[in-house]
């Protein structure tokens, strides 16, 4: 009687710390899954931002860079094409996200040529709160992707991976850039 | 990265718990002298009033510790504001930029509240954070930063500070500090109390005379050691800040300009009167001016600031674990232990790309130039390796060819510097050559041209 006393409690502490173990994991996953989703709200936040302020820049940029006219369509056409890509579609969001930083760069770039433009104290306004808006863009995706980071690893180390399997949690996706260019790399060594 | 944090919490956790027991430990010391030489009594009584004592310190010490937290909780941070003179930063055209560089950091570092932004009128460039968790938090700069520094610079010392806010120091400082000040005060009233005390009592010689050794100890030797404890976490604490702040903005290069800056000769003047007005912050600020610049000392809140300024300026890429690589290498010791390092190797060491890669353009951002060039810096590797080979390990987005030949030359400017020699060949690929070549014949890689280059100096 003692013995089979004995042999349940340590069944029931074994249950125990098994249960307690495995609640632990899936709720540190949990966490680093809304950090994930956090952050990416957190990019989805600052990209409607640069959606709000790019017809601004155009306005303001229409009046003096009249020989630019198919830089600033341009812009028009790939923000809306933005804008139109679902958010659950990650690389090709970033893609195109991506060719929008270059053509707005690309603006300011012109505009050197433009001392009207320059002097005007609504551009001056408009390049900062771009190129705060374009570097909390970046920052957000680094964090975003140090956190993809940070579950994806424990989504693949072993014991996680165990119960990542059996409830569902699944890798997430870097936000990235594609750069063939880069990518095409010659490495030699003698 | 962000697992590295945790521990460090834990760690001052019981760094704290430390100090606790020591100040402890020297309150017990003193009820216990107090009864030895007071009271007359029998051995059973003695235990009994022991035990008493004991419980005494007990109901001394957990109220003033207490009361100590919850007056820090309450309103602490909104003093050492107002005693820094700090006024509010309301967002407005003037302050936009600063206000933008906030935001960029918060975003930067994942934080889930927004620091208040105050300004403090000074003519010594400075800056410091206060706060009790993320929601309740404030960073503080001089007027004369924001002047001295351009945007770049201006946003890797607020990543510092964002680094102290993120890493609860300002909290930890300030209730260490308070451990630190209790110690004191009550090691200096021993000698002054407990020496009276006894020699008037009279009793036994030797134990009278143990009894003075040990408060002699206490009073000597436990405020230096509760002190060099502080000081030390205190600097410890400024190298981890800048090894966060290099995590959140991948930009190396410019805290170490924002610091040599910050620490010119030209604002020596004014320092002294600077560190007397701020004292009791100055473990807070990101820079000490009264300190020397080159000396390490036992007692300084800050690190010398050029040894900071060197690690950064060796610094490859964003990591913590460059951080403590190069960290090792100037200071003979680790900054953090193996299982922290462990968790941030679990990490991954291939950094995701930076969003110096991702934004580029020196017209918008300007922050390319920099981490271009310590990017290569970085990867030194054994072989010669061709052009492209450079920025092999990250996913760099330089989309135009333009950008991509200004990160060449920047690149190549980082190798000559570390005494690789740089040749071309008819086929337009550049041969970089390490120091350690002998001089054998090299082939081209792309074309199979056969190159005899000198032996680099």
């Amino acid at each position: 009687m003692v013995l089979l006393a004995l042999f349940l409690i340590i069944l029931l502490v074994i249950v125990f710390v098994v249960g307690a173990w495995f609640v632990g994991i899936y709720n540190k996953l949990v966490s680093e899954r809304n950090e994930v989703k956090n952050s990416f709200s957190q990019i989805d936040v600052q990209l409607k931002r640069r959606y709000d302020l790019i017809p601004n820049l155009i306005n303001t940029v229409k009046g003096y860079m009249t020989h630019e006219r198919e830089t600033l369509e341009n812009i028009t056409k790939l923000r809306q094409q933005a804008i139109n890509i679902s958010d659950d579609n990650v690389a090709s969001k970033s893609k195109v996200e991506s060719l929008l930083s270059q053509s707005l760069k690309s603006v300011f770039a012109l505009a050197e040529n433009y001392p009207d433009l320059k002097a005007s104290q609504n551009f001056v306004q408009l390049q900062e709160e771009l190129a705060s808006t374009e570097n909390k863009i970046s920052f957000a995706r680094q964090y975003y992707n140090d956190s993809v980071m940070k579950f994806n690893t424990s989504v693949e180390l072993f014991p996680n991976s165990i119960v990542a399997g059996m409830c569902g949690f699944s890798k997430s996706e870097f936000f990235e850039v594609e750069n063939p260019e880069e990518r095409q790399n010659v490495k030699v060594s003698f | 990265m962000w697992e590295l944090i945790e521990i460090n919490k834990r760690k001052s956790m019981t760094l704290l718990f430390l100090l606790g027991t020591l100040l402890f430990a020297v309150i017990l010391l003193i009820v216990e002298g107090v009864l030895q030489y007071t009271v007359k009594v029998s051995e059973d009584l003695y235990d009994e009033l022991m035990l008493f004592g004991l419980l005494l310190s007990v109901i001394i010490f957990v109220p003033i510790v207490a009361f100590q937290l919850f007056k820090v909780f309450r309103s602490g941070y909104k003093d050492i504001l107002m005693m820094a003179g700090a006024n509010k930063v309301v967002p407005s055209k003037n302050s936009k930029v600063l206000c933008n560089v906030v935001e960029e950091m918060v975003i930067a570092s994942g934080f889930k509240g927004k620091p208040d932004i105050y300004i403090i009128e000074d003519s010594v460039p400075n800056a410091f954070a206060v706060g009790i968790n993320e929601k309740k938090c404030a960073i503080a700069v001089t007027s004369s930063l924001l002047k001295i520094l351009n945007r770049e610079e201006l946003q890797a010392v607020i990543a510092h500070e964002m680094a102290h806010l993120y890493n609860r120091d300002s909290l930890f400082l300030t209730i260490a500090s308070f451990f630190v000040g209790t110690i004191l005060t009550i090691a200096s009233s021993i000698s002054f109390n407990g020496g009276g005390r006894s020699s008037s009592r009279g009793g036994n010689l030797v134990s009278l005379l143990i009894l003075i050794v040990i408060m002699l100890i206490v009073t000597l030797v436990a405020p230096l050691i509760a002190k060099m404890l502080f000081f030390m976490t205190s600097r410890k604490r400024e190298y981890l800040a800048d090894a966060c702040a290099v995590q959140f903005t991948r930009n190396p290069g410019a805290l170490a300009s924002a610091l040599t800056k910050i620490s010119s000769q030209e604002f020596k003047p004014f320092a002294k009167d600077f560190t007397r007005k701020s004292e009791a912050q100055m473990p807070l600020y990101i820079n000490n001016p009264s300190l020397a610049a080159d000396k390490e000392s036992l007692f300084a809140t800050h690190p010398p600031i050029k040894k900071r300024i060197a690690i950064l300026s060796r610094l490859a890429n964003g990591s913590i674990i460059d951080y403590q690589k190069v960290y090792t290498e100037e200071c003979g010791e680790k900054l953090f232990s193996k299982q922290m390092l462990k968790e941030s190797v679990k990490m991954g060491n291939p950094l995701p790309p930076t969003p110096a890669d991702f934004a580029g353009g020196s017209v918008v951002m300007g922050l390319q130039g920099a981490s271009g060039a310590a990017e290569a810096a970085g990867s030194v590797l054994s072989g010669a390796e061709t052009d492209t080979g450079v920025s092999a390990q990250k996913q760099s987005v330089f989309n135009s060819k333009e950008k991509i030949a200004q990160k060449r030359m920047a690149n190549n400017i980082m190798w000559e510097s570390v005494k690789y020699s740089i040749s071309e060949c008819d086929c337009g690929t550049t041969l970089k050559i390490p120091p350690c070549y002998t001089g054998k014949p090299i082939k081209c890689p792309h074309c199979g041209k056969t190159h005899t280059v000198e032996k680099a100096a």
